[in-house]
């Protein structure tokens, strides 16, 4: 979760930014760990987000953006090794083993982290969200997708669009 | 930190709603590109108008086609035109078509007129695409690097002099058979295939299985392919030179696998030699 927001004045503390979400939740973050988000990290090279001012995220509410900000946190120290190519076995298996763990979420919540992964342009956190609605709609026809994800039973309309759709590949039947 | 006002919202509010037809095309992309393109076809890019609009709009997403494991389902569904459909939605630049019972003497056309930048092409049990139709494809793909066919027994012979001819980059070439059949006696010249091969000059990487050429058709092959560094003849048991032999007329063999050797490792099932006795 985001950093204590005390910090450690001494010591050559890591630097700490402030996001805000949506719904004005305010969130102290070290730097490196939100920069992960390609959106945020110019504005953090250009010393944004300190002191009392703070990055307004308004298309990101604050339940998804702690949600963000533990993914980030926890995969900050291996991006700053640049991929971490001297990572341990034991250190990749603890991120594999945490990665596993941070997208056992229940569908709603796994839409607002691939939306805000999305805007945030966070490349890890857009591949394993990705990978996850693809084990679920692994092997499904389109109407167990569309059960799956809770769509709406398609109108006729949409019915007649998808079996259009199947003449494309010469199928005689689905 | 999040303050308890922000938590007792999310009670109340809950997540907004969400709607999946509404995901953004980059992030259902990359949902797509962790899927295979059977997959996508039969259901992803089926399930509503912008599921459909971002996989059919996305050439990258096509550009390696990969239609492999799904044998079960030539059963069931045209496997070559959900081919076509993949390599129509490529735009003209598919670099790779790997298809396994997809695949037929019209697809193989169809990719000729539709991917001039293909680099990769792999055949797999693609009983369909027979001699005429491939030789006249191989005429369209002048940056070919990589040709397999494997249990693909409608291709043969003179079309590898074919590909030889016309694909001057081809650097890996996989011919793997279902079973070794030898037919002794009579005129039936087992070295036309290695003929062909042998016009692949910059080969890199060769895998002849189940093949019946001789040692002629070897020596024939080592001497026109002088850059080869990989050599699989596994099960192609009318070859007797040895590996001595074999490195002495192309050292730059690094791997050599010979006819006797283990089959630990193939992919396909192997079947006990045969012998066909013909008489003149």
């Amino acid at each position: 979760m985001a950093a204590p927001e005390s910090g450690d004045g001494n010591n050559g503390a890591a630097r700490m930014v402030t996001l805000i979400s949506s719904d004005n939740t305010r969130f102290e973050v070290e730097a490196a760990a939100a920069s992960l988000s390609q959106t945020l990290q110019l504005t953090i090279l250009d010393g944004g987000g300190g002191g009392g001012d703070g990055i307004p995220l308004p298309n990101v509410d604050s339940a998804t953006l702690s949600k963000v900000l533990e993914y980030c946190i926890k995969h900050a120290p291996a991006a700053a090794n640049g991929g971490a190519p001297n990572a341990t076995a034991v250190d990749r298996a603890e991120l594999e083993r945490f990665d596993n763990e941070f997208v056992n979420i229940d569908q709603s919540v796994l839409y607002s982290l691939i939306m805000a992964a999305h805007n945030l342009e966070i490349e890890g956190l857009q591949s394993l969200v990705a990978k996850k609605v693809a084990d679920m709609i692994k092997g499904k026809s389109p109407m167990e997708i569309r059960r799956t994800l809770g769509f709406p039973d398609p109108t006729p309309e949409e019915q007649a669009e998808m079996n259009a759709h199947m003449l494309e590949y010469g199928w005689a039947y689905e | 930190m999040p303050s308890s006002r922000s938590r007792r919202n999310r009670r109340r509010w809950g997540h907004p709603p969400r709607d999946w037809s509404q995901l953004p095309p980059d992030a259902l992309s990359a949902v797509f590109h962790k899927l295979d393109h059977i997959e996508i076809l039969m259901g992803g890019g089926r399930v509503c108008r912008s599921w459909r609009r971002a996989a059919r709009d996305e050439p990258e997403l096509w550009r390696r086609i990969n239609m492999l494991f799904h044998a079960e389902l030539h059963f069931e569904v045209d496997l070559h035109g959900m081919a076509a459909a993949a390599v129509r939605r490529s735009a003209g630049q598919c670099e790779a078509f790997w298809g396994e019972y997809a695949g037929d003497d019209r697809f193989i056309l169809y990719l000729s007129e539709r991917a001039p930048m293909l680099k990769s092409l792999r055949f797999i049990s693609c009983y369909d695409v027979c001699q005429e139709a491939f030789m006249e494809a191989m005429r369209k793909f002048p940056l070919l690097e990589e040709l397999e066919l494997s249990i693909s027994p409608n291709v043969y012979e003179e079309a590898y002099g074919v590909v030889g001819e016309s694909c001057p980059n081809l650097k890996r070439f996989r011919l793997s058979k279902n079973c070794f059949i030898s037919i002794e006696g009579g005129c039936f010249d087992k070295d036309e295939e290695a003929r062909g091969i042998a016009k692949m000059h910059e080969l890199r990487s060769l895998q002849l299985f189940n093949c019946e050429l001789t040692d002629t058709g070897l020596a024939g092959i080592l001497d026109g392919c002088p850059h080869l560094e990989s050599l699989d003849i596994r099960q192609c048991f009318n070859v007797t030179m040895d590996a001595a032999a074999i490195s002495a007329k192309c050292a730059t063999i690094k791997s050599l696998k010979l006819p006797n050797d283990s089959t630990a490792g193939y992919e396909f099932q192997v079947h006990p030699p045969k012998y066909i006795v013909q008489d003149d």
